[in-house]
């Protein structure tokens, strides 16, 4: 894909946050936290539709598209939110 | 389906499979939306379907509330023509005229074996210029659509008791 098709992909994703942004002054603070979650993976779905995605980044992916879609348990969210964080901590260490 | 399975089966859907809908499984959700009650027979509304990919990608970056990559989606706007010169409350009424209509599409779309999510977080103002939409057009809901991906459990819902009152209320201080 050209990088003119990324450039408008990540338009739309800059879209789509500062869209939220303005949202948020009228919607609950919990909203957010979604908001914040389905970004991130809209940039993992850019990043796997131009091929630089790794398995990890496959894996984190799947993670949070499994997170997205399960709908609004602020409970279960947080405790999956803890464990993909420290996992990424994880990863980020073995990187650097 | 049962009208009272459909109620009680049908779920908010947020993950989609990348297969797409056909214009003829839209046009009869519209046709489900269209055929919702209204206060005075008013039908206070315009419908308006988005299928195209590259568009329904543009209006999920104005939309917030949509998860997820639907295969359609459709604007409910307010029609303020059809408001025949009344006030505010015939706009509160509009809004509960296409709160029906939406219904009505959740269901049948729950019904065809489809998978649909309602959306209130978007911005009107946005989206109205990215359609293209004349002034007397309000967009007020949006409906998700496509087919799902996995149907999710069914959400907790509050006790009967503590929404529920015969003949008197009876409700805690």
């Amino acid at each position: 894909m050209s990088d003119r098709g990324m450039t408008d992909e990540l338009l739309l994703t800059i879209a789509y946050m500062l869209t939220s942004a303005l949202g948020l002054y009228g919607e609950p603070a919990e909203y957010g936290v979604f908001r914040l979650i389905d970004s991130a993976a809209r940039i993992l779905d850019i990043m796997e539709a131009h091929d630089v995605s790794d398995p990890y980044i496959a894996g984190l992916k799947h993670c949070l598209d499994d997170e997205r879609e399960a709908g609004m348990n602020s409970v279960r969210l947080r405790q999956s939110l803890e464990r993909i964080v420290a996992e990424i901590a994880v990863e980020l260490r073995k990187r650097t | 389906m049962q009208t009272l399975e459909a109620i009680h089966g049908r779920r908010s859907i947020r993950g989609f499979t990348a297969d797409r809908i056909t214009d003829e499984e839209l046009d009869a959700l519209v046709e489900a939306a269209a055929a919702a009650p209204s206060g005075g027979n008013v039908q206070p509304w315009v419908f308006l379907s988005i299928r195209e990919a590259r568009r329904v990608a543009a209006v999920r970056s104005l939309a917030p509330g949509i998860v997820g990559s639907p295969a359609a989606v459709i604007v409910l706007c307010a029609d303020e023509r059809r408001r025949g010169g009344g006030g505010p409350e015939l706009e509160e009424m509009a809004s509960f005229d296409l709160g029906a209509a939406m219904e009505n599409i959740l269901l049948a779309a729950h019904d065809m074996g489809l998978g649909s999510c309602a959306i209130g977080s978007f911005d009107g103002k946005a989206l109205s210029v990215f359609l293209d939409l004349p002034q007397f057009l309000k967009p007020r809901l949006l409906v998700a659509v496509g087919r799902p991906k996995s149907i999710p459990q069914a959400p907790q819902k509050r006790a009967l008791a503590d929404l529920y009152h015969k003949e008197r209320y009876v409700g805690r201080p």
